[in-house]
């Protein structure tokens, strides 16, 4: 039970969708629809965190006009974006989450890379896994 | 492309979670965690609107130590949501979810009862097949 009180225990750790700062905004909102995902990622070549990208940033840009075919991530994404480390104590996310208004944060190593992301979700799933309720296997 | 202007061009009609006062905070985690959704409309027997519970509220029920197993959404819900009807633009609706940092917003007819919700994702969809994209089919 302790490993949930961390980033770490409760993290997604694979199987979800990065872009980089040069991706299409119109390709980014594809993913977000088909992967079913509000927010993405945005890392560099070396994997370390640059931006975070979300559904309302996209909707964002579309109101103010832009043609999200032409632009790239770079352009609307969030710029350094908050990010925790895996021992990031689960607590200190909750507090993150809901100051901040934000759905997730990205979590990253020593040398900010990315290894990881904790959502709302995925609080919510390390909640109840310590309530004993039935899992999904993922 | 004008319906797509207006809430009942883009809403989720069917298909998607309902809970009531009553229902179990544990069910409504589940719920979440297995239908992939960050909130749920909560009605009564008319389907009238009561309310609407979200992930972060449970995680902050957790969080004030009571037990997800011993509460009803009544008791964690925010009450009194705002709405809106079929006709209102979606350019209204996305200022409601910026100014009020929301998600989605529930769609009432003259009577109050839920006919639809409008979601980020709902809008993104919207605007991405007035440009054109490779839509899913629904």
């Amino acid at each position: 039970m302790e490993v949930f009180q961390k980033a770490g225990g409760i993290m997604t750790k694979s199987n979800f969708v990065i872009v980089t700062p040069k991706t299409k905004v119109f390709d980014v909102a594809l993913a977000i629809i088909n992967g079913e995902v509000s927010g993405i990622p945005v890392v560099d070549d070396d994997k370390k965190v640059v931006g975070i990208i979300t559904e309302f940033d996209i909707i964002r840009a579309i109101k103010k006009g832009k043609d999200i075919k032409v632009i790239n991530t770079e352009e609307i994404m969030t710029k350094k974006p908050i990010t925790v480390n895996e021992d990031t104590a689960l607590i200190e996310i909750v507090d993150i989450l809901e100051t901040k208004h934000v759905i997730r944060v990205p979590v990253v190593d020593k040398s900010g890379k990315l290894v990881g992301i904790v959502s709302r979700r995925d609080v919510l799933k390390g909640i109840t896994e310590f309530n004993g309720a039935p899992q999904i296997w993922l | 492309m004008e319906l797509f202007k207006k809430a009942v061009g883009i809403m989720t009609k069917s298909n998607f979670i309902t809970a009531t006062p009553k229902s179990k905070v544990s069910d409504i985690a589940l719920a979440m965690i297995s239908g992939e959704v960050s909130g749920i409309p909560v009605v009564d027997k008319d389907k009238k609107v009561m309310g609407i519970v979200t992930e972060f509220d449970i995680i902050r029920a957790v969080k004030q130590g009571k037990d997800i197993k011993n509460i009803t959404t009544e008791d964690i819900m925010t009450k009194n949501p705002i709405t809106i009807n079929e006709d209102t633009p979606v350019s209204d609706i996305t200022n409601i979810l910026e100014t009020k940092n929301i998600i989605r917003v529930m769609v009432v007819d003259n009577s109050g009862k839920l006919v639809g919700i409008v979601s980020r994702r709902d809008i993104l969809k919207g605007v991405t097949e007035i440009e054109g994209a490779p839509q899913i089919w629904w």
